[in-house]
């Protein structure tokens, strides 16, 4: 969002380390098995954890009896609703924003009712998980069953089952004077949709809709506890953010964010799934009681089961164009699952929908829905993929009635730099119509298809992040370089570092080391999340080093005996520029050894809050070929196009665009949430949930469009969440060609493939 | 005097289904404390839920003046996965 | 319940522990030998994140009981490097970058190497369909594929005799 070019905005110049492909810090550890991720960790003395979860999707809890559980030997602590702070203390504490944090409380433990199938309701410590899981067995739970609710038109009914008496719809002309299960209408215009609609020479409408999937991270959620006897609190575990998950546990809790220290592991994979908490405020509140640390991990069961997952979407889109191609009207309504409590991805969907196209009248429309499922968690992009699949379908479909090239009739109305985004401000140095331009002209885009084949194309985009970070640099007494930053490096992001503070000193990327500190031991940063961290974190990183920079000239001209004017910084050295010693250099090493004697160590912290990020373009092209006996379909070949600012590590930048790819390629094709009648999930494991494996795709082609972003140091833009908003629509509409029949449900599965090949069975 | 520019829901919650404001603030605290006039409560929750953007550039620091600014516009904060 | 008591060889050492009936290999190695490197990402052999050499043969150690390791020969990821070097498979995942978060990577490597200490001159289609039973969510297996792919040449250049 954001940001002409300025005047103060940092020179990127000649690059030396910037743009290198050097091996990750952290990689010898990740490959030898070294590497502690969240459920490596172990404490000394450390009990084992076990929850209990509602066997139902919608029940009241009528009572909890703990007594045999608590008797089992072996058992040190039975937590339940009891245990945590009441709902109007959490609203004390935390003022208006109390409506997530109370939703996020019970979504951690159910109070009154439960709202889903796994939704927890005790938790156990015990000297042993077995011991654990027999104590779980223990617990007798008196259910209230409740009618419950699952699909999104079922749950928008008026006569649906309710889940929360206090929710009504926000945004609507009058409040509605019954409690409903859509929590929030909102709403974006421009200019008069329908006169333009009627106007249009060719319109299209269309129906899509696609059911909830999760991020499928390998890693499982995991902490470990550790209350002790003066109040403090130590928590180790995996997370998108450990000062993410010190402010939830503190505020669900209601224990001073101060006394919490959390220890960030290393993560194996989030998506977005891991910046909330499920795991921790239990953990902790089971050590308290048990007196010893405690570790909690979720089975794959319960990760399908209750966390994630991405809201399933049911969306209608209507667009007009003239007869040359220009876009003159866009109408579009979703409607988007959010599980069991308020999500966010309704706004994301709305500033998501349209805004890389240039549309003079519109109508965005869309509409959270309640339903009894898990509380729905951030997945890369969130909000955009789904109506991104609506709009980007509708385009296709657009360019077959107009008998346009679907590239070019995006091109004729892609939004340019300078002009208004969806949230008002001007665009910067965006580059979606080069992203056109180079998918137009890639070689793929030419290449014949056979029989039972087809081409889609697709374009999205991602507004991108920046936001609060902090960074230290020091200078060891050898005159290496530490880093010390606090977003955990979920996909490479210490290289990143590394890279950018190698290059502002102007030293070898094998000098700088990176650390990922604790939350008592760096000031605050935000989530690894938005694709903020390369571009935020890295502007402190750089900040840091270049106050340090400035102390070495300093230091150096003292040792010169000169001013500081006549000292200047290249290549890793300070140079003298006046008086008996011009033209002498000193190192970092022999400047560093000196520092005792010229004013102490050496080291600077940098603290940001950048708001100048932009965001993102993607264009995707998709080859399918389906099987017409068995309605399978198969990815032939792939290419993703993207706007990504400059690839400071270009390995780990391509791998975000192939990694979002194939997630998008699974959710297009085979990725879904499936219910029975009872309100239980059908498919919580990998067997059932299929995820793309290696055999079902090709190399992901890539190709970076650089054009750096000025207001960064060395012109990031953020790349990690884009690549998972075109693949929906490209994947359908290759599907769309290869079968004649437009598809508009995902996922498309061989049997539905199948349906629409052989309509008569 | 600034325009102040409501994106949604900032247009229903503050604008009563208007989506601009003619104010007059210093800064950019001083507008959310006169949005806050308006509309009781924004303030307290406008740092978590609230992106300001002045002129279209949008910045984080409240205590910018808006001596010669002329557009303001609210939109709703948004951050990623 | 009484304890099993098991013998075994684990990357080249004689190991021995006590285990329950129902105790997994997995949770023996990660918990009594203390060998984290091996993964839980399912529990149920579906994910490949705990892959381990069991008497020669690629197996999901989630899916053996500890029990059935009596006298056998256990190769895990720690294993895999030679003393302080590192096996060409690591090498080239490093330097393909063939990693994102590492979660997966221990179960690839373990389940690539298997393929080419036996098929030393793989195509891209047997690598693919060789290591569909290790599920990686970051990286969309492009990189993981030519990382193997490089790691074999580089293992047939060393086969060929100077």
């Amino acid at each position: 969002m954001n940001a002409p070019e300025r005047p103060d905005a940092f020179k990127t110049g000649d690059l030396k380390v910037v743009g290198t492909r050097p091996v990750r810090p952290d990689g010898n550890d990740k490959v030898t098995g070294k590497a502690v991720f969240g459920p490596d960790f172990k404490a000394a003395n450390m009990l084992q954890g076990a929850l209990l979860r509602s066997p139902h999707a919608h029940a009241r809890i009528r009572s909890i009896d703990i007594r045999k559980a608590e008797a089992l030997p072996g058992v040190k602590a039975v937590v339940t609703r009891e245990d945590f702070p009441t709902l109007e203390d959490i609203l004390m504490n935390v003022g208006e924003t109390a409506g997530s944090v109370l939703d996020l409380s019970q979504n951690v433990i159910a109070r009154e009712k439960v709202f889903y199938d796994g939704h927890v309701v005790a938790g156990v410590a015990a000297t042993s998980e077995a011991v654990a899981r027999e104590a779980l067995a223990l617990i007798e739970v008196d259910y209230e069953v409740l009618p419950h609710v699952i699909g999104i038109e079922d749950a928008f009914r008026p006569d649906a089952p309710v889940l929360h008496d206090t929710v009504f719809t926000r945004g609507l002309d009058e409040k509605p004077e019954q409690p409903s299960n859509v929590p929030l209408r909102m709403r974006q215009a421009k200019g008069d949709v329908e006169i333009a609609l009627g106007d249009a020479a060719a319109t299209v409408s269309g129906h899509y809709s696609m059911l909830p999937v999760h991020q499928g991270y390998i890693e499982p959620h995991a902490c470990v506890a550790s209350w002790k006897a003066d109040g403090k609190v130590d928590i180790w575990c995996s997370s998108q953010g450990a000062f993410n998950v010190r402010g939830l546990t503190s505020a669900i809790l209601g224990i001073p964010t101060g006394t919490i220290r959390v220890m960030p592991l290393e993560i194996g994979g989030g998506f977005g799934g891991k910046t909330t908490v499920y795991l921790e405020p239990l953990a902790v509140v089971l050590s308290r009681k048990a007196g010893r640390p405690v570790r909690l991990t979720m089975s794959r069961t319960d990760i399908f089961r209750a966390s994630g997952p991405a809201p399933g979407a049911v969306l209608d889109v209507r667009l007009g164009a003239t007869a040359e191609g220009t876009l003159t009207a866009a109408e579009v309504e979703f409607k988007y699952s959010s599980g069991a409590f308020s999500g966010y991805e309704v706004f994301l969907g709305i500033s998501s929908a349209i805004g890389h196209y240039n549309i003079q009248n519109y109508v965005v429309t869309g509409w959270g829905v309640l339903s009894n499922m898990p509380k729905h968690a951030a997945y890369r992009a969130p909000g955009a993929p789904q109506v991104n699949f609506a709009v980007e379908s509708a385009m296709n479909e657009l360019a077959e009635k107009l008998g346009m090239d679907p590239l070019e009739l995006r091109l004729k109305n892609a939004i340019r730099p300078g002009e208004t985004s969806m949230s008002g401000t001007p665009h910067g140095e965006i580059a979606l119509v080069e992203c056109l331009e180079a998918a137009r002209d890639h070689p793929h885009y030419s290449e014949p298809l056979g029989p039972n084949q087809g081409r889609g194309v697709a374009c999205g985009y991602w507004g991108n992040h920046g936001g609060p970070s902090t960074a230290s640099v020091a200078v060891a007494e050898d005159g290496s370089i530490l880093v010390v930053e606090g977003n955990p490096d979920i996909g490479g992001s210490r290289a990143s570092m590394a890279l950018m503070a190698a290059e502002t000193f102007g030293v070898d990327y094998g000098q700088v080391s990176v650390t990922i500190a604790d939350t008592s031991s760096i000031g605050f940063s935000g989530v690894t999340g938005g694709s903020r961290t390369t571009f935020a974190t890295g502007k402190a990183v750089v900040e840091a080093s270049r106050a340090v920079v400035e102390i070495l000239c300093d230091r150096a001209a003292k040792l010169w005996n000169v001013d500081r004017a006549q000292v200047e910084w290249r290549d890793g050295e300070a140079i003298c520029g006046a008086g008996e010693k011009a033209g002498e250099t000193l190192s970092l090493a022999r400047i560093a050894a000196k520092a005792d004697n010229t004013g102490g160590p050496i080291s600077a912290e940098a603290s940001v809050n950048p708001l100048d990020h932009l965001p993102g373009y993607a264009v995707h092209i998709c080859d399918a070929e389906v099987d017409r006996e068995t309605g399978h379909t198969r990815i032939l070949r792939y290419t993703t196009v993207q706007d990504v600012g400059r690839a400071i590590h270009p390995d780990y930048v391509e791998g975000q665009m192939q990694g979002g790819a194939v997630q998008g390629i699974g959710w297009a094709l085979n990725e879904a949430f499936v219910y029975d009648a009872n309100g239980r999930l059908d498919n919580p494991g990998f067997l059932d949930y299929r995820m793309p494996v290696a055999s079902d795709l090709p190399m992901i082609e890539t190709v970076m469009i650089e054009r750096p972003n000025p207001a960064h140091p060395y012109g990031v833009k953020g790349v990690g969440e884009v690549p998972i908003v075109p693949p929906l629509a490209a994947v359908a509409a290759a599907v769309s060609e290869a079968t004649g029949v437009r598809m508009r449900d995902l996922p498309i599965t061989p049997d539905r493939v199948h349906a629409v090949l052989h309509p008569d069975g | 005097m600034v325009d102040v520019v409501l994106m949604p829901p900032f247009d229903r919650e503050l604008g009563g289904g208007d989506d601009r404001l003619e104010l007059e603030a210093a800064s950019l605290f001083a507008l959310v404390a006169e949005l806050d006039r308006r509309s009781p409560g924004f303030a307290q929750a406008a740092g978590l839920r609230a992106t300001l953007a002045v002129d279209g550039m949008v910045t984080g620091d409240w205590s910018q003046s808006l001596s010669g600014a002329s557009e303001v516009i609210v939109m709703p904060r948004i951050a990623g996965g | 319940m009484s304890k099993l008591h098991v013998t075994c060889t684990v990357n080249g050492d004689p190991r021995e522990f006590l285990c329950d009936p129902a105790d997994t290999l997995l949770s023996v190695l990660r918990g009594p030998l203390d060998l984290t490197g091996s993964k839980e990402g399912c529990g149920s052999g579906d994910c490949g994140a705990c892959t381990v050499v069991l008497d020669g043969q690629m197996v999901c150690s989630c899916l053996v009981l500890a029990g059935e390791a009596e006298g056998s020969v256990i190769g895990t990821i720690e294993g895999v490097a030679e003393g302080s070097g590192l096996h060409p498979v690591q090498r080239h995942f490093l330097e393909k970058a063939a990693l994102q978060c590492g979660f997966c990577t221990p179960g690839f490597i373990v389940a690539a190497k298997a393929l080419l200490d036996q098929t030393p001159n793989p195509t891209e289609t047997e690598v693919r369909y060789w290591l569909a039973g290790n599920l990686c969510r970051c990286t969309g297996y492009d990189k993981i594929v030519k990382a193997v792919m490089e790691a074999a040449a580089e293992l047939r250049q060393e086969r060929i005799p100077a």
